[in-house]
């Protein structure tokens, strides 16, 4: 039955073979079957259409319906999510799972407000510093061309409050930029970095993790308000299974990426220096002026504060 | 049936631009997408930082165009090859060369240049169909050399180091020379008398043009080096051309700046209008998915990587015929890209064969600017002019078969492959 | 004849605009590119959203040049048989094709306003002054699709005059 059949055109940076493009792939079987084929899914994987704010662009004109993001796209739909890639907010995964799970509700009615509906969360790993050079002390590092994702207003206030003048690039500009020395340091995951095929160009890396860059399977609610009762509740269904395939899938490919590149790359000396406290008091500043801008929930930001700290006094 | 339509309008000569667009509407209508999507396209033609070069780099050429740089490379080029056997046709395809690679390869070297080269060779009692077919090819030769505008835009949409494309493209541009001077050799003026090469007139010639040959020089080291990235280096150029030109030579004044930048903006108007729309047809062809189904397609039918370059070279030709070489660079890039990796191609060797191969584009009909531009510049109707670049024709041809099947000519930087 | 005038002095006073706008933007593309490599390299300092506005200024130069350019019949374009050269030709064809060609930009026209309000509506405030420097893409097509409307009225008006 034609009118009875959906397609769901689908878009992700996530090259073919990736781990998210292997887990999205067996996502868009899974829904083929289960729906008899009256739900199918054309994946436009590898960045094909444009940086993830292009993949909105498209959805919003509804040539695409759906599309994995990472924080960036995400910023764009509901902003104040992003203060779960805080750095040095959290100090594990156990943490970031406890507090998530508190604040989940908000995230979903605030995508579902912004014209989305959230079918999966998802991580991209855990971010790290690389770079084309090595770098000795901190100081340096106001004297890099750092990249930053264009428009991306959260690492914007990050990299302000240290005092560093980014580079503002789209994601599809950043390997020619790693080539031609337009950038020569990038904010990255292990896992995304070897799959983008920048691992190759930056031999230094710094060996700790900053935060967890986060990550999210939206559709339109356009399309998701299309589509009959029982399709609905597939998407949601799957998309629960999906979540957590992803999460794990991801946690454990970038442990294992962060092993290989420990050993084909230097550590960025740098960050070994780096001091603890004043780091955290950075952060916090670039969250209040995120805050003010109302780029992030005042609100929002406290349950989190109060979520972690009962994690750590172990009250959860 | 409509695609008939278009091919008709294009031939009786509406703008490319305007035939682009229609069928960017058309095709978006048949699909049931909002052509807004054309402009979201249009408007990446903002997000990418190599891109920024080609605006400078048309303002250096014409800036250099006006100044004189022209008649000061004849010179210079005179001086130093004249003396040669068939001398004044080694001048002619240098010049044309290294004009072609500052003027963006958009044919303007024949209007440029064939006011100048066309006479002499005539006065050295060249043939005539050797002298119109030397210069209508000349005008597409050079398309490697540094700025042309052809490698920095397949190099922007590749995602190739476009200091590594230009390093490539340099053997391969010297054999080229040195093929079409044999050919003058055999083909051209037996009877042509040979100048005395004259040490003094040289240095005079070097000194007046030196600072002009500089430039390929200058941006090639720069981008080798890695001192400073593509945008960087051509806004340096065009900068330097304009001190050079207002300050140095003073051969131009402020009134003509004006019209320097006049005829940059239009230049880079008109292309760049192409491209835009090329970017909103190329995302209506990924909509349809029709690169991984070429994928597929090919991967199933072609095995070895000879036989995928040799199914490449035929489609490229084919293509060089229908378009012109911006929109057909960022067309085709994307859809061929994914199948050379697959076959184990370099994406700078690729990149060298897909650039030679729309470099022939210029000469075959029906799409071929510079058959139309020589046959406007010197009165003689298209098909005159195409017989008369028959013999370039097939020197081209040969050469691409060597580009293609010997990687090596481009590669001997990069490391093998 | 009144009507004639008003057409050639609306075709040379845009035509004045527009090269001015392209000028102004290649200066700016001068200026912010020898600014940003002082900047960096001696001074570790940059022009916040310097290199977007540069980015930008190639549309800037682009989309008014594109406009010249059918002001002066400078747009690539093919003809085998050179029927440009026959007066006749040219004498019949020149309103319809010119016509046509508006239309189609009056098409591109209207796709342009619709994403530039969807870029109106979703840009963050700190950013909306990118998407004003965007609004060159709605006027430039309006402007390409005027300047055909006037090539329509004036390609055999000029032939003659
Ligand atoms: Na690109
Ligand atoms: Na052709």
């Amino acid at each position: 039955h034609a009118a009875d059949a959906y397609v769901l055109k689908f878009a992700t940076l996530a090259p073919q073979g990736s781990t998210w493009m292997k887990a999205f792939d067996a996502w868009g079987k899974e829904l083929a079957t289960r729906s008899q084929g009256r739900l199918t899914v054309k994946f436009y994987p590898g960045g094909i259409s444009g940086d993830e704010p292009d993949m909105l662009r498209k959805i919003r004109f509804n040539q695409l319906q759906g599309a994995a993001l990472s924080g960036h796209g995400i910023g764009e739909i509901f902003p104040p999510a992003r203060i779960l890639e805080t750095p040095f907010l959290f100090r594990d995964h156990a943490e970031i799972d406890a507090v998530r799970a508190k604040i989940q509700p908000v995230i979903d009615s605030g995508f579902r407000n912004n014209q989305y509906e959230l079918l999966a969360w998802m991580e991209v790993g855990n971010i790290h510093f690389f770079s084309t050079k090595p770098l000795g002390d901190m100081k340096e590092l106001a004297r890099r061309r750092i990249w930053q994702w264009q428009g991306d207003r959260f690492i914007e206030a990050f990299l302000n409050a240290n005092g560093w003048s980014p580079v503002a690039l789209p994601i599809t500009e950043v390997y020619t930029g790693l080539s031609t020395g337009l950038v020569d340091t990038v904010v990255s995951t292990p896992l995304a970095s070897i799959a983008l095929q920048w691992a190759g160009k930056t031999p230094y890396m710094s060996s700790q993790p900053m935060a967890t860059g986060i990550g999210a399977v939206v559709v339109s609610n356009r399309f998701y308000a299309g589509l009959p009762a029982d399709l609905q509740a597939l998407l949601k269904n799957t998309g629960a299974s999906l979540s957590q395939k992803l999460i794990a899938d991801t946690r454990r490919d970038d442990l294992k990426s962060l092993g290989v590149l420990a050993k084909s790359t230097q550590p960025m000396a740098g960050f070994h220096m780096i001091d603890l406290a004043e780091q955290t008091a950075l952060s916090r500043k670039a969250v209040s002026t995120l805050e003010a801008k109302g780029y992030l929930l005042a609100e929002l930001d406290r349950r989190v504060e109060t979520a972690l700290t009962q994690h750590r006094s172990g009250k959860n | 049936m409509t695609i008939l339509l278009f091919v008709v309008l294009a031939l009786l000569g509406m703008p490319l631009f305007i035939v682009l667009g229609a069928a960017a509407l058309t095709a978006s209508r048949d699909a049931q997408l909002d052509p807004a999507l054309l402009i979201v396209e249009f408007a990446r033609l903002a997000a990418s930082p190599n891109l920024v070069a080609i605006p400078l780099f048309v303002l250096a050429g014409a800036t250099l165009g006006q100044g004189g740089a022209p008649q000061r490379l004849v010179r210079f080029f005179n001086a130093l090859l004249g003396w040669m056997p068939s001398g004044i046709a080694w001048v002619a395809v240098a010049t044309c060369m290294v004009f072609t690679a500052f003027s963006g390869a958009s044919g303007v070297t024949i209007l440029a240049l064939g006011g100048l080269l066309y006479p002499m060779l005539k006065n050295e009692h060249y043939p005539e169909k050797f002298a119109l077919g030397l210069i209508t090819s000349g005008g597409s030769m050079g398309l490697l050399l540094p700025p042309s505008l052809a490698v920095l835009l397949y190099g922007v949409v590749a995602q190739v180091n476009i200091g590594e494309l230009f390093v490539a493209g340099l053997l391969p541009t010297l054999i080229l020379f040195a093929m079409v001077g044999a050919y003058a050799l055999l083909r051209g003026a037996r009877g042509a008398h040979r100048h005395r090469f004259q040490w003094h007139e040289l240095a005079a010639a070097a000194r007046a043009g030196w600072a002009d040959l500089l430039l390929p020089v200058g941006v090639i080291g720069g981008l080798a080096a890695g001192w400073l990235t593509v945008a960087e280096l051509a806004a340096c150029t065009a900068l330097y051309a304009l001190v050079l030109e207002t300050l140095v030579h003073r051969t131009i004044s402020v009134n003509a700046l004006v019209w320097v930048a006049y005829e940059a903006a239009t230049l880079v108007g008109s292309l760049f209008i192409i491209l835009g729309l090329s970017l909103g047809l190329t995302n209506l062809l990924i909509d349809a998915q029709v690169p991984m189904h070429l994928l597929e397609w090919v991967q199933a039918q072609v095995t070895s990587p000879l036989e995928f370059l040799m199914w490449m070279n035929l489609a490229l030709l084919a293509v060089g015929c229908m378009m012109d070489i911006f929109s057909a660079i960022v067309i085709v890039t994307p859809l061929l890209l994914p199948l050379a990796l697959h076959f184990g191609i370099h994406p700078v060797h690729l990149g060298i064969v897909i650039l030679a191969n729309l470099e022939i584009g210029y000469l075959t009909p029906p799409v071929g600017i510079n058959l139309y531009l020589a046959s406007q510049r010197f009165k003689q109707p298209v098909l005159a002019v195409f017989r008369a670049t028959l013999p370039f024709l097939g020197i081209l041809l040969v050469w691409l078969l060597l580009l293609t099947y010997i990687p090596a000519l481009s590669l001997w930087r990069s490391g093998g492959g | 004849m009144g009507v004639l005038r008003a057409c050639r002095w609306l075709e040379k006073a845009l035509t004045r605009v527009e090269l001015g706008a392209a000028l102004l933007a290649f200066a700016a593309m001068l200026a912010l590119s020898v600014a940003d490599i002082i900047g960096r390299n001696l001074f570790h300092v940059t022009l916040p959203g310097g290199d977007l506005i540069l980015r930008q200024m190639v549309l800037w130069v682009a989309l008014p040049g594109a406009a010249l350019a059918v002001a002066a019949q400078r747009h690539l374009h093919l003809d085998p048989a050179n029927l440009a050269a026959r007066p006749r030709w040219r004498k019949w064809t020149a309103p319809p094709f010119n016509l046509a060609a508006a239309f189609v930009c009056v098409l591109l026209t209207h796709a342009a306003w619709a994403y530039w309000q969807g870029e109106l509506q979703y840009q963050a405030a700190e950013a909306i002054w990118l998407t004003w420097l965007g609004l060159i893409l709605p006027v430039a097509f309006g402007l390409l699709a005027l300047h055909f409307l006037l090539r329509a009225v004036l390609a055999n008006q000029v032939e003659a005059a």
